[in-house]
């Protein structure tokens, strides 16, 4: 019985464990080769020690501006998502009419491609036709020039991102949905007010979910490629303009790769993204001793 | 684990992923091959040349009995990085087009056509050609593409807007100084100070425009072997300067993001600095814009500087079939294509087609001033073919420019600090040529 297990074991864990050595784990560790070395496509791969680490750490004019744009986007987009959706979720969690559909209509925007929706909102925030200034002219107000600028391309891209909130917002309405109502009703007796009941039985209740969301979302915040691509190809002809101010770590990646060739500073960017992704998981991991609420 | 159960499940996983390298490695065999003929594929971006390149290929395979050129369509946003990921990935298709900034980047991909150049000479009537497109085709004097189409700096103006501000039209002895004091009288305000009609277009996010000003007053944004960067030079400063004195001293061209929609073609810029010579079909499709076309005017020092690009077809280094993508780029090179394209309301690079057709249709159609697009070539400057240029101007030089533009910084204070960026770097480029 046991020998017949194991051979149906491998039989349906065969092909996804080949799919995983030979298209993800092989292409990994060649890129890891890449990124000691300099490799244009054209030429064979010459090996350069750290020379790509180093380069890119101290000498490369755009390495460090296009951390800077992540890390700012992150630092916006993360909070000003978890919020909305974690806001929407507890609105919705309550007993309002046509609590399905509204649920349905907010979660929708989340299905559509990044790409999708970055242009139309490329055209919604463009300066002089966009929708967005010529509804602030009307009542006044003289709209900044979005996505033509360098001081406000980013805040657009930020909310831009939070179109996508819909996807946290059902995991946050599944935690809330958990949450057993004697647990309230018990903290009302006590004398707790709204405020208290939300941050010592919501928060503390959902804890594991809202860590689940800040995890995506951190992974996600660092990742972000489809949106900066479309607005560097729609909104200003040039990927990462105006000045830098929209150059993502991975658009830089994907210029450096594709657009220049350079593969050894584009594979090791690969891993140096990596390797962060990894720190601040496991930081969070760490973290979340002190915060998340496990049973 | 039992050892043979062990043993035959690795033989499973070895089996699987021997398949998955089979399947990969075989030949494509794709639903446009034709049989009996040679298929070569040409990867084309999607815009509203489709047709025509449709009509041009189904030609070029009912005339052709021995290769078939097939087209794959890609959208046009996708097109390069389609392009260059399927070089690097060794699939390149086995024509492409050449002759855009990328181009510097395609070289190492392309084959040398100068054998079949020489060959076919006469009958592809080479003298026909304008020698400074032929020129632009070749790099290190060998021949890598030949060119379909081409697009010139010129200075485009909406007559209109000229009569009924009672303003003279440009002429071909225009200076700065005419251009500026004509947009000035050209730019209109409301009298809630809101612009209704701009005197002039400026370009944003790219090179184009302010490198032609540069080269203009007797700069350069590098020396000629492209080792030290030279925006520095007060030359340089005064071009950079005159762009940006545009938005913020005359007020003649708006800010980024605030030029109508649409720009020339909306009917309320009065010039077009630079422009692009594919939009004529887009301004001749809107009702009511007069527009015409003047050699750009002349800087300081010089008229030359304007850009020249050329819409050319090379073939793939990688390709199976040289011979027989060499027939279809010949083909897209002959007349009869160069014609078609012509009619559509593209420059011809033949002078021959110029003559026929161009030239003729000038007489009743804009733009009546045909002539000027060909004065223009003397005048222009082909796309650097250098690696190293671009990378320079679009990931350190223009940057700073865009701030310069969207935030009113200080143009020769961005000048000398681009120039020390672009010197390191170029530093660190010449360490890594002279390295083992």
């Amino acid at each position: 019985m046991r020998r017949k297990e194991i051979f149906w074991f491998w039989v349906m864990a065969g092909p996804a464990t080949a799919g995983f050595l030979f298209l993800t784990l092989g292409p990994m560790l060649y890129s890891f080769y890449l990124s000691f070395t300099k490799y244009d496509v054209v030429n064979p791969p010459v090996f350069v020690g750290l020379g790509n680490y180093e380069y890119l750490l101290t000498r490369d004019p755009s390495f460090w501006p296009s951390v800077k744009v992540t890390l700012i986007f992150a630092l916006f987009s993360i909070p000003l998502s978890l919020v909305l959706s974690l806001a929407t979720a507890m609105l919705l969690n309550t007993q309002v009419r046509f609590r399905g559909a509204l649920r349905t209509i907010y979660f929708l925007p989340s299905l559509l491609p990044a790409t999708a929706s970055s242009i139309i909102w490329i055209f919604i925030f463009h300066p002089a036709y966009g929708l967005l200034n010529q509804m602030l002219e009307k009542v006044g107000i003289t709209g900044p020039p979005w996505t033509q600028s360098s001081t406000w391309a980013l805040p657009t891209i930020v909310i831009m991102s939070l179109w996508g909130f819909g996807g946290g917002m059902i995991i946050f309405l599944a935690g809330l949905q958990g949450i057993p109502r004697s647990l309230y009703e018990a903290a009302s007796l006590d004398g707790a007010t709204r405020w208290q009941q939300f941050r010592h039985v919501t928060l503390t209740q959902i804890s594991p979910i809202l860590f689940f969301n800040l995890v995506m979302g951190i992974i996600g915040s660092l990742k972000v490629f489809d949106q900066a691509f479309t607005f560097g190809t729609t909104a200003v002809a040039r990927l990462g303009a105006p000045g830098r101010s929209t150059l993502f770590y991975v658009l830089n990646m994907y210029q450096k790769s594709f657009n220049y060739f350079h593969m050894g500073l584009g594979s090791a960017m690969a891993w140096m993204l990596f390797l962060a992704i990894l720190i601040l998981t496991v930081i969070n991991f760490i973290a979340a001793r002190k915060w998340v609420h496990t049973e | 684990m039992n050892q043979a159960i062990f043993v035959a499940s690795c033989r499973l996983i070895a089996l699987g992923a021997a398949f998955l390298c089979i399947s990969g490695c075989a030949r494509r065999t794709d639903a446009g091959d034709v049989k009996g003929k040679v298929t070569v594929t040409w990867m084309v971006a999607v815009d509203f040349t489709r047709d025509l390149i449709q009509e041009l290929a189904d030609k070029f395979n009912s005339e052709n009995p021995r290769v078939h050129l097939k087209i794959a369509w890609v959208p046009g946003p996708n097109y390069q990085a389609k392009l260059k990921t399927l070089i690097a990935a060794g699939e390149a298709p086995d024509l492409f087009y050449c002759g855009d900034v990328w181009v510097a980047y395609l070289m190492p991909f392309l084959y040398d056509i100068s054998g079949f150049v020489q060959r076919d000479a006469s009958e592809l009537e080479l003298d026909d050609f304008y020698p400074q497109l032929i020129e632009a085709c070749k790099h290190n004097g060998r021949f890598y593409f030949l060119p379909r189409w081409f697009n010139v700096s010129l200075l485009y103006y909406n007559r209109g807007i000229f009569r009924e501000a009672g303003v003279g039209m440009p002429t071909a002895d225009w200076k700065w100084d005419d251009y500026l004091r004509a947009g000035e009288k050209l730019t209109k305000r409301g009298s809630s100070g809101k612009v209704g009609i701009w005197g002039s277009t400026i370009s944003p996010f790219w090179w184009g425009e302010w490198l032609t000003l540069v080269r203009q007053a007797g700069g350069d944004m590098f020396n000629p072997d492209i080792t030290r960067c030279t925006l520095g030079t007060p030359e340089a400063i005064q071009g950079m300067q005159f762009y940006y004195d545009k938005i913020y001293k005359y007020g003649i061209s708006p800010p980024p993001g605030l030029e109508p929609d649409k720009g020339f073609a909306s009917n309320k810029m009065a010039m077009e600095f630079g422009g692009h010579t594919g939009n004529w079909i887009t301004y001749n499709a809107i009702p009511g814009i007069d527009w015409d076309i003047e050699v750009l005017p002349a800087g300081p020092r010089t008229r030359c500087g304007g850009e020249l690009a050329i819409d050319a077809l090379g073939v793939s280094l990688t390709t199976r079939y040289p011979e027989a993508a060499w027939e279809a780029v010949k083909f897209m090179a002959s007349k009869h294509s160069i014609r078609r394209h012509a009619e559509k309301g593209y420059l011809s690079v033949r002078k021959s087609i110029a003559k026929e057709i161009l030239y003729e249709r000038a007489k009743t159609q804009n733009p009546h001033n045909i002539k000027a697009a060909y004065h223009a070539l003397d005048f222009a400057v082909p796309i650097p073919r250098s690696p190293d240029f671009i990378e320079l101007a679009l990931e350190i030089i223009q940057p700073d420019i865009d701030d310069m533009i969207t935030r009113g910084l200080n143009p020769p204070a961005v000048c000398r600090q681009v120039t020390k960026a672009a010197d390191a770097y170029l530093n660190v480029v010449a360490l890594q040529k002279r390295a083992p």
